[in-house]
């Protein structure tokens, strides 16, 4: 049987091409290295992937979204996978799976879609870096200098000690050690105010 | 009181942060490498759009400096001794005095 007689026994819901499904795609997925022992961990089984697969192809009408570019098999394995990876209970986001290409590996990581992005914490974390360093400044600039001599210009206590003219290269690392700590407790307190 | 003889240290400054790109400006304190306390130290003043600022007084570490085509400049030591000092502001003629901030780069 090809994939065009495979496809259409599927959308016309016939239990041959039914029983193909779970011969080729459910079963086997729901035994492989990589589905396995997530679907034990998530309580979930073959048969539920089975109702997830008819409710979404049938129910839903997915199964016209197929495009008869690449296998059907591995098309119809994109989306078992994608239930299996979906269980995660520490997962907030979704899984899009709609425009997943059937060529693909079958690697599920590939359909998953972040549930954060990234520059934007990038940039929030940067943002609020200069807010404390502003912070800082504001109890007493010394300490933005020390912190900007340590770290951006790698000066070493003793340079530092004579650079600023302070009494000792140990008061230099005491100075620098309070900065940080001020970065760091100012962090904490911002984190546990924004969550 | 000197700095390291083999690297240039500087210090960068913004205006707070505004929308309004007339009201910004940033302004670079350098440290040529082996600076003592006689040692005048340059600083560059640019305006929102990177252009030296023609006219204005530098307010930092306790001293009122004058701008002329974007250079300014103070003495080591006046650095030093106004290392604890806060404010910051670039008074521009004609314009409100804009507050600025280092810059943590």
């Amino acid at each position: 049987m090809d994939d065009n007689e495979w496809y259409g026994l599927v959308r016309d819901g016939a239990d041959e091409g039914w029983k193909l499904v779970w011969e080729r795609v459910v079963e086997p997925e729901s035994r492989s290295m990589r589905s396995a022992e997530m679907m034990e961990r998530f309580s979930l089984t073959a048969g539920d992937l089975m109702g997830m697969l008819f409710d979404d192809m049938i129910g839903r009408r997915k199964i016209d979204l197929y495009r008869g570019e690449g296998s059907f098999e591995g098309w119809l394995k994109r989306y078992v996978r994608g239930y299996v990876l979906n269980a995660d209970p520490n997962k907030h986001g979704e899984i899009s799976i709609d425009h997943a290409h059937p060529d693909a590996d079958g690697e599920g990581e590939a359909m998953t879609l972040p549930v954060q992005d990234r520059e934007t914490l990038r940039v929030e974390a940067w943002r609020m870096t200069l807010y404390f360093f502003r912070k800082l400044w504001n109890e007493d600039p010394e300490r933005c200098y020390i912190h900007l001599l340590k770290t951006r210009f790698f000066l070493t206590s003793e340079e530092i000690r004579e650079f600023l003219d302070v009494s000792s290269a140990a008061n230099v690392d005491q100075i620098f050690s309070r900065s940080v700590k001020f970065m760091r407790e100012s962090w904490r307190k911002w984190e546990a105010g924004g969550k | 009181m000197k700095t390291p003889g083999d690297k240039t240290i500087a210090f960068s400054f913004h205006s707070h942060p505004t929308k309004d790109m007339k009201m910004r400006w940033q302004a670079k304190l350098t440290f040529p490498p082996g600076s003592t306390a006689e040692t005048v130290l340059p600083i560059t003043v640019v305006d929102g759009d990177g252009n030296p600022v023609e006219s204005a007084v530098f307010e930092f570490a306790g001293q009122k400096l004058d701008v002329r085509d974007g250079e300014a400049s103070m003495t080591y030591a006046d650095f030093v001794a106004g290392k604890h000092s806060v404010p910051i502001w670039l008074h521009r003629p004609g314009m409100k005095p804009v507050p600025g901030v280092p810059i943590f780069a």
